[in-house]
């Protein structure tokens, strides 16, 4: 793998989209259950 | 612990050190020795989260999720933007500049008293956390197999101070993979058997622990004391993170032990992607074990060993109505949370609104119960350790888990002080040979020479860490001083950092001073905190020292290179 193709900004953007995604589910389960 | 656990636990530990000295026999040159075999992009990965997570994680987490729900989880909200900010701008100039150490990038881009400082720094703080992160499991796992501390203690650190030692980086690295699956795999397996041990089912297990506020995950509420909310994990966290993993030695290392800059950066962001699950996943057992108690009695003191000698004691018939009062409390909470499931299934609101209070404050009752059996302990020994939140999940590993888990489970502690340890005393022995011995102590010496010199340093550290470890007892909270260890340098050093990459204007000798002024101000602010100074009170949580201390390095550069910049203009003008 080198580094010029890699395309770096859509992991990036993968992982704080992964993030917004794991944090809207953890609200869900914090409001579900309270 | 049964015969099986004993040999599982051993077999395990040494099993593991053995086949990295193994693997990593033989002569190597001292970019080898530092840098490894150049690894891909996972064994980075596990490389760099077996480094962060020390037993500390897999002990005090299930407590502490057991007695203050799944909150701290937000503490790690900024791990993946850290990790993005590092990939960018901090691993390709390490790659750039070819260096061992984080510290070298310094005296390139300001000056060799700025490069001595900020390593120095390092070495301090690293080096007290390599005792702690000793002491950590020693102190209760001595306690819960019966063993002597000081041999628990030298038990740990000299298997980790032996591969360490005997193969280098590429040592830490090949014996965290498999330290990894064992952990990885002892928690997948305890989190599978808590489910099964549950007598409720799993959808019920969620509505108890949410009924009593275990499942309180995500905060949005924005308070400055608060240590563990949305904000302070997206802000204050990240600075955190950034000095950690950006420029801490013992992280640093292991990713500049890559084939390629993109294999290290790949690793950093499996990191990003894999901590925050790998967290929930602990604190969640932790609420499963909760739950399992609210079902089966609790110990009234998760620390075995001192209810017994409470037992032996002149205490003992206040103790045991004490126990009493804690069963007749966990038998009406027991016949409520039936009720309250049932009430939760029909709908009925209001009544499931009313159980819940009831519950509630049966569980302060309960907390009211265990507090007394604390005094009672001091009362009996003003010298005892109260605190039992880290006793809880072995105590349960050990009373209700099955021979030869419940010794998988004990080497996976074992095996992330371990591992943690490693990448320590690994880093400390390249910090001080690379950035103290060779650049200012011994400049010119044979490759073999600074080899042996950073295989001895590195035992240094590691019996160093035994001997920290033995005062280590004067620490009450064990995350919690690891962190503020870090939280006190990790902002200066960060702060150092950042100028550099980031504002190319200001010179060596502006942020040198600059890094002394915040790092007074840092102790200052921490000593003074709660209790305020010349007028002035503050009370915040020790996880913003790290933006203060970040912000204040370049603050302090910006007004002094100003001021020097202006003084050199005026004299070169006179002159």
């Amino acid at each position: 793998m080198e580094e010029k193709q890699i395309q770096w900004p859509r992991i990036y953007l993968g992982l704080m989209v992964s993030l917004a995604i794991l944090v809207s589910l953890m609200y869900v389960l914090t409001l579900a259950f309270s | 612990m049964s015969t099986l656990d004993w040999v599982v636990l051993f077999l395990t530990l040494v099993s593991i050190a053995v086949y990295g000295m193994y693997k990593t026999r033989g002569k190597k040159s001292l970019e080898n020795y530092l840098q490894g075999n150049k690894d891909n992009w996972w064994t980075i990965g596990l490389s760099i989260m077996a480094t962060q997570a020390s037993a500390i994680t897999f002990l005090s987490t299930p407590g502490q999720a057991y007695e203050d729900g799944m909150r701290f989880i937000q503490f790690y909200f900024g791990l993946p933007i850290a990790m993005i900010i590092i990939s960018i701008a901090f691993v390709p100039i390490y790659y750039k500049l070819k260096v061992y150490t984080a510290y070298e990038y310094l005296e390139n881009r300001f000056d060799l008293k700025t490069r001595t400082l900020t390593a120095l720094l390092f070495i301090v703080q690293r080096g007290l956390a390599a005792g702690i992160t000793i002491y950590a499991p020693a102190i209760i796992l001595s306690t819960l197999l019966g063993w002597n501390l000081t041999l628990t203690n030298i038990f740990i650190g000299v298997l980790v101070i032996a591969y360490t030692v005997s193969g280098g980086t590429e040592a830490v690295s090949i014996t965290q993979k498999q330290q990894m699956a064992v952990m990885m795999g002892g928690m997948i397996l305890a989190g599978i058997m808590v489910i099964q041990l549950l007598p409720i089912s799993m959808k019920e297990a969620l509505q108890v622990a949410g009924k009593m506020e275990k499942l309180n995950v995500v905060n949005f509420e924005f308070d400055l004391a608060d240590r563990y909310s949305f904000w302070s994990g997206m802000t204050a966290a990240v600075f955190l993170f950034l000095s950690y993993f950006g420029t801490d030695q013992s992280q640093v290392q292991r990713y500049l032990s890559g084939q390629t800059l993109t294999q290290s950066r790949m690793g950093l962001l499996m990191n990003g992607f894999l901590k925050i699950p790998m967290q929930f996943l602990i604190l969640f057992i932790g609420v499963l074990v909760f739950v399992f108690y609210q079902f089966n009695t609790p110990p009234v003191h998760f620390n075995q060993v001192q209810t017994e000698s409470l037992r032996q004691s002149e205490y003992a018939s206040e103790f045991g109505h004490l126990e009493q009062s804690y069963q007749a409390n966990f038998d009406s909470s027991k016949q409520l949370y039936t009720q309250l499931l049932s009430s939760i299934n029909q709908e009925k609101s209001e009544t499931t609104k009313e159980l819940t209070k009831t519950l509630n404050d049966l569980k302060a009752e309960q907390q009211e119960i265990r507090e007394e059996v604390k005094s009672l302990l001091i009362t009996h020994d003003p010298e005892a350790e109260t605190r039992d939140t880290d006793y809880v999940f072995m105590r349960f590993v050990m009373d209700y888990l099955p021979t030869g888990v419940v010794g998988l489970l004990f080497a996976a502690i074992f095996a992330a002080a371990m591992s943690s340890s490693s990448s320590e005393l690994n880093a400390l022995g390249s910090t001080t040979t690379v950035d103290l011995y060779k650049r200012s102590i011994r400049k010119e010496a044979s490759d073999t020479h600074y080899v042996n010199s950073s295989k001895l340093f590195t035992a240094f550290w590691g019996f160093g860490a035994i001997l920290f470890a033995t005062y280590a007892s004067l620490f009450e909270n064990l995350i919690q001083a690891v962190n503020l260890l870090g939280s006190l340098f990790y902002g200066t050093i960060l702060g150092i950092f950042v100028v550099g990459f980031f504002i190319k204007w200001i010179k060596g000798q502006a942020v040198f001073l600059a890094a002394l002024l915040s790092q007074a101000l840092i102790l200052v602010v921490h000593f003074f905190n709660g209790r305020g100074l010349f007028g002035l009170h503050w009370d915040i949580g020790f996880l913003w020292y790290n933006a203060i201390g970040c912000l204040s390095v370049v603050l302090f550069g910006l007004i002094l290179q100003t001021g020097m910049g202006t003084f050199v203009k005026e004299k070169s003008l006179k002159d």
